[in-house]
């Protein structure tokens, strides 16, 4: 690199205040021999106040912009549960979550899940706060606390001034339960498994045992394991999972979804399959997709031809 | 909006937003709009365009989230998502559309300007916004994320995902290529 190219990015540098003593006296001495570089920086002048210039934009329309954002995730995941994230799952979910657990917990004993936090609903936040009150004045050792059979995490404290502080947590507490396969507890728990990311173990036996689950809810959430479990075996027992169900315009969806984006082509094979052997519908959505998409790989294609044909 | 979401760092707000903060995912998305709007900027043809495209991006980044994971920043994350959708954006305007020119408007950068000094330095503004045009995409995005979003060699790299002396070299080239743009009008 010659030293014009070096001092160069020195000009720029130094424009950003990050030029060190010793850079600077150099490239001012170097300014001070070279008239093509002094040229060059009062260009690096023009073209940063051209810069304050170009991104500039009205903040309301930027505003607009983010509200726009916010209020497609919102309607997206109300409307979509089964396609959203497990942790947009929650935050759609959570007031109305946090008053099922607390009145679940009064019901037969506890279970609870949520943060204690802004949003909570003042039935739920106040039965578990009381709920964790009442354990915090029994307890009176470090076992205690060990011992106790609610389990608070991800805490977060800040203070907020007269000796007060703030936090937010996440309580849980464990439970054991036999009911009926068709037991509303029974298909709201299995939804949380599967949508549990800490255990892969936990997911594939959900998704295998929600098999038996006939339930929107469980459906949609073996759509939403099919497309974003991050596991492929997940992915692809949820994909079974649903093949062996009727195929509704959901599922239908979701399989175009799996053979569009999924990384694993024996996935999108298998989607392939399952559309085709379907009703009519799905051969329909089969013939489109080869007709529109671009760039249909050539396996994916010799399958889906093979399909349409037969 | 609280306060002291402000100030809290990317990480933070991120491990909140995956938590089901909406708010927090707004505390990022105010904090790198401007960058992603440069960015779009530099693909489209007009503000509502760009603004497009920043929508996109949010929602794009909101939807992958869980995927970052913090081998670079967020920022640099969030630019090579708006990269990679202003690009997307010229291929589908490039199927209706002559191929891409982009076409700054000049109201943009000359509105409340009333005295003739403002006015001459708005055109020389303009002249350096305009020669933009010249530079392969690639080499404006490495000026406008390096001269007018400030951003530090090492970023850009990252962004571009290339070494620092290439990221140097490619703009040193373009601004010499912007200069003799601007010269020679």
């Amino acid at each position: 690199m010659d030293d014009c190219t070096k001092l160069f990015n020195q000009i720029a540098d130094l424009r950003l205040r990050q030029l060190g003593d010793e850079d600077q006296t150099e490239l001012f001495a170097h300014l001070a021999t070279c008239r093509e570089c002094r040229d060059l920086m009062r260009f690096h002048e023009d073209l940063s106040g051209a810069g304050g210039e170009f991104g500039e934009v009205d903040s309301e329309a930027l505003t607009g912009v983010r509200m726009r954002v916010l209020d497609e995730i919102r309607s997206t995941e109300v409307a979509m549960p089964a396609v959203a994230k497990p942790v947009a799952f929650w935050s759609v979910d959570r007031s109305r979550l946090l008053a099922a657990a607390a009145a679940l917990f009064m019901a037969i004993g506890g279970f609870a899940a949520g943060r204690i936090a802004a949003g909570v609903s003042p039935t739920g936040g106040d039965l578990l706060v009381a709920t964790l009150e009442d354990g915090a004045q029994d307890h009176r050792r470090l076992r205690d606390v060990e011992d106790s059979p609610n389990i608070i995490s991800n805490v977060a404290v800040r203070s907020v001034g007269e000796g007060r502080l703030a936090m937010s947590f996440d309580v849980a507490r464990h439970l054991e339960i036999e009911r009926p396969i068709d037991d509303p507890l029974v298909n709201e728990v299995l939804v949380h498994a599967i949508l549990d990311q800490s255990s892969m173990g936990s997911r594939l036996k959900a998704v295998s045992m929600a098999a038996s689950a006939e339930n929107g809810k469980v459906e949609e959430a073996l759509v939403f394991s099919m497309l974003d479990d991050p596991e492929l075996p997940v992915r692809m027992r949820a994909l079974e999972i649903l093949a062996d169900r009727p195929i509704s315009e959901g599922v239908e969806r979701g399989l175009m979804k799996v053979l569009r984006h999924d990384e694993s082509m024996q996935m999108r094979l298998l989607a392939i399959e399952v559309l085709a052997n379907g009703d009519a519908g799905g051969q329909r959505v089969l013939e489109d997709f080869l007709e529109t998409d671009e760039a249909v790989e050539p396996a994916i294609a010799e399958r889906l031809a093979s399909f349409i044909q037969s | 909006m609280e306060g002291y979401l402000l100030e809290t760092v990317d990480e933070m707000l991120i491990e909140k937003t995956l938590a089901g903060s909406l708010e927090c995912y707004d505390v990022l998305m105010q904090r790198y709009q401007k960058d992603v709007f440069a960015v779009a900027r530099g693909y489209t043809r007009s503000v509502d365009d760009s603004l497009d495209v920043c929508q996109n991006v949010f929602l794009k980044a909101y939807r992958k989230l869980d995927t970052f994971a913090g081998r670079s920043s967020f920022k640099t994350w969030l630019i090579t998502i708006a990269n990679r959708e202003g690009l997307n954006w010229l291929r589908t305007r490039s199927r209706k559309e002559p191929p891409n020119v982009v076409d700054f408007d000049a109201e943009d950068l000359s509105s409340g300007c009333d005295q003739e000094t403002d006015l001459l330095e708005t055109e020389r503004r303009q002249r350096v916004v305009d020669s933009l045009q010249v530079l392969n995409q690639r080499s404006r995005l490495a000026v406008i994320l390096r001269y007018f979003r400030d951003m530090s060699i090492r970023e850009i790299s990252a962004v571009l995902g290339c070494s620092e002396g290439v990221t140097k070299n490619l703009l040193f080239r373009s601004v010499r290529k912007l200069r003799e743009t601007v010269t020679a009008e």
